[in-house]
């Protein structure tokens, strides 16, 4: 499967001179992630036209957040990922008239861990998804690596409904746990 | 020390929120959770999930064909940084829109649908509402601290929708506060409405703000605003009531 060229590794501190307004920032930014930005709001929002709309505000987002980027929590591509997310399923919920997500803002400020690399590096977030059962390693990677909606899930699986949504809450419970035992002050946010 | 039986539900609907498959009533009872219990969603599932995503899925659909140049171009219309919804003017950030009349989650956003609006456009509908035999027009009043706003609500039960025109309201800043605006329809329920959350710009002059009503109002004796939270609340505790229209008793 392709990946994103925007892959961890691949971040180049665009996001601190797009804070800075710097010439020629925002077109970098665009061709950089772009490809990103796209594929994953049309996971979220089928219509190619809501997509396009909801693109342009993730990015219009992401112009006033650039400044909020901390290379200590996770790579740019995760962090443009979050709001991309956040944004795309914003969408959805004003469109199916249920309430949104909090926007992005404070809540994106946390205490940071005390050791080098980002504290959401994908390898850490890899390593701790690696110890859940193997059950539910497998409805993550049918959620994420190929894009499956619960209820796809379900029928791919043939588990309920309720147990596919409970085994994926209570795995990234669990990772979120594991992550916070492997640091080595284990940080409380 | 909380109750562990608490603690283990509010973490699996908050991992909900942080997957996106929050039930409406699984929202309500989170919010219930974070308001009554004091428990903090914690972005730290937010993190992961974005990380996962990012790291494992395929992103490698190129931009739209002209997309970059309209992200590009609305980028230098708004100065790099600021936001376009400001510059527009309208209802920057949408309503979490949900009534506190009921249980009930319906978030009728009707504000993000309205940026980009031309003022014109709102100006016609609200004349035209006025024209309807069956609607009402009421006078804001501010309070002590809003004592400059000068305005009105237009509103029509059957059509149920409704206009604001407001001048003289301090303007806001979106990441600080917003207003929002709430329906008392004592018809429905002890409990107000939510009639929409939306910003006053800088720029002075006149402000049309459409009401986006969560829930069917069916006889509306006052309409109010309050100053709130970015994004708004589902229970205004009235710390910060900027105006009241009130229909003649």
């Amino acid at each position: 499967m392709a990946k994103a060229t925007t892959a961890e590794g691949g971040d180049g501190g665009i996001l601190a001179r797009v804070a800075r307004c710097e010439k020629g920032a925002m077109e970098e930014c665009v061709d950089r992630y772009g490809s990103l930005i796209w594929s994953l709001t049309s996971r979220y929002v089928r219509q190619r036209a809501d997509a396009e709309d909801v693109v342009q505000e993730i990015f219009t987002e992401l112009w006033k957040s650039a400044d909020r980027y901390d290379p200590g929590k996770s790579s740019e591509s995760t962090f443009i990922g979050l709001i991309a997310r956040r944004r795309s399923i914003d969408w959805l919920r004003k469109h199916s008239r249920q309430p949104q997500l909090e926007a992005i803002g404070d809540n994106m400020e946390q205490p940071e861990a005390p050791e080098a690399g980002a504290r959401f590096d994908s390898d850490r977030v890899e390593m701790a998804l690696r110890k859940l059962p193997e059950a539910t390693r497998r409805l993550f990677s049918l959620h994420f690596d190929q894009g499956m909606t619960h209820p796809e899930i379900a029928a791919e699986t043939g588990m309920p409904l309720g147990t596919v949504k409970t085994k994926l809450r209570r795995g990234l419970v669990l990772v979120r746990e594991l992550m916070r035992e492997s640091e080595p002050n284990c940080v409380v946010s | 020390m909380r109750d562990p039986a608490l603690q283990s539900r509010f973490d699996e609907l908050d991992a909900a929120r942080a997957l996106g498959d929050l039930s409406p009533e699984e929202r309500v009872e989170l919010d219930g959770l974070i308001e009554r219990e004091n428990f903090e969603s914690d972005s730290d599932l937010d993190w992961i999930v974005a990380s996962l995503e990012v790291s494992r899925g395929d992103f490698s659909q190129p931009l739209e064909p002209g997309l970059r140049e309209k992200i590009l171009s609305d980028g230098e219309e708004s100065g790099g940084r600021s936001d376009p919804g400001e510059v527009i003017g309208l209802w920057k950030h949408p309503a979490i829109g949900w009534a506190a009349a009921a249980g009930l989650v319906l978030a009728f956003v009707l504000s993000e649908l309205m940026v980009g609006v031309p003022r014109d456009t709102l100006s016609d509908a609200r004349d035209s509402l006025i024209q309807t035999a069956t609607s009402m027009q009421l006078e804001f009043a501010g309070t002590d601290d809003f004592s400059a706003l000068q305005g009105d609500v237009v509103w029509g039960d059957e059509q149920q929708e409704g206009y604001m025109m407001l001048s003289g309201l301090p303007a806001n800043d979106p990441e600080v506060s917003q207003y929002q605006l709430w329906i008392v329809d004592p018809e429905r329920d002890s409990a107000p409405v939510d009639g929409g959350v939306f910003d006053i710009q800088a720029s002075g002059g006149a402000t049309i703000v459409p009401v986006a009503a969560a829930l069917k109002v069916a006889q509306p004796v006052a309409f109010v605003i309050t100053v709130e939270k970015p994004g708004g609340v589902v229970v205004s505790k009235q710390e910060t009531v900027a105006a009241v229209a009130k229909r003649a008793s």
